[in-house]
């Protein structure tokens, strides 16, 4: 249970307070990173767009409203910054993997051991996750894993909701499609 | 895992699959880098940044000043000095044969 909402906190940010500003950092940097790293597939560059973001709110802390949650302004800035940053990436170094290496290492699962069917679950997932446009990672990761709603993520992105679940339904089917030989197994 | 891609509910097992996947590493590193950054912003005061702005400031003015008072000392004297005065030019145009010439014709 959080004793100090985050409110409380990003208002004591906005006064000047840098240790406020560090506990919402500290309950936000998890979700702030993942959410960066679902846009960008390179977790440093991730990171970097993370840092900008928390940074930029820091700076802008005193245009939050407090009426409203904290998390998705923060997240806003966050997808902003890593989805500007995917854009303007010319190399996408982080993301050699393709489709046919991705076929190559299912094809090879070597039988029970769980480590390197995890190991591979995660690659599997990985080239997955790089064949999607980055907004749809970004769609898919905060509906499934960090559980916001249609609504929230739209104003998040700035798309309509229908575009959200649009995005979200597409990088289902793909994900879904590209783990469906190991989540049979399970 | 929920079959219906189009669904409103949660995939629980996606999700965990997403979160443990993205969940990115060195989370206390991560936070003492941030908030080392904001504690250094936030012990920046204004007057700090004024006086990084006045330091370059006062070393330019400094020099337009210098550049300025050689202009009026050297240049401007120098100008003066080597010009030439109106009487001198007066007298190389043949000014006053025509000066002498008009007042004639006028009487």
């Amino acid at each position: 249970m959080q004793t100090v909402t985050d409110t409380d906190l990003a208002q004591r940010a906005a006064a000047g307070d840098p240790e406020a500003f560090g506990a919402l950092v500290e309950r936000w940097a998890p979700t702030v990173r993942r959410v960066a790293r679902a846009a960008l597939g390179d977790p440093d560059e991730a990171d970097d767009a993370a840092q900008d973001a928390f940074l930029s709110a820091w700076t802008n802390v005193g245009s939050y409203d407090p009426t409203r949650p904290f998390g998705p302004w923060i997240l806003r800035i966050a997808a902003n910054r890593a989805l500007d940053r995917g854009r303007k990436r010319k190399v996408r170094a982080s993301e050699p993997l393709t489709e046919e290496r991705a076929e190559s290492t299912a094809g090879n699962l070597p039988g029970p051991d769980r480590e390197t069917e995890r190991s591979l679950l995660r690659e599997r997932l990985d080239v997955a996750l790089a064949a999607l446009p980055p907004r749809q990672r970004v769609a898919v990761t905060m509906f499934d894993a960090e559980g916001y709603s249609h609504g929230e993520i739209a104003e998040v992105l700035g798309v309509p909701e229908g575009t959200v679940r649009s995005d979200v339904f597409h990088a289902r089917r793909a994900l879904r499609g590209a783990l469906a030989m190991y989540r049979g197994g399970e | 895992m929920i079959g219906n891609a189009f669904d409103h509910e949660r995939d629980a097992e996606l999700g965990a699959l997403l979160r443990d996947h993205l969940g990115p590493a060195g989370h206390g590193a991560f936070v003492a880098r941030i908030r080392a950054e904001v504690a250094r912003d936030a012990a920046t005061s204004p007057f700090d940044v004024l006086g990084s702005w006045l330091r370059p400031g006062l070393a330019a003015a400094a020099v337009v000043a210098m550049a300025a008072g050689w202009w009026l000392t050297t240049g401007v004297s120098h100008e003066v000095a080597s010009s030439t005065t109106p009487v001198e030019i007066f007298a190389s145009s043949g000014g006053s044969d025509y000066m002498l010439a008009t007042s004639v014709e006028g009487r």
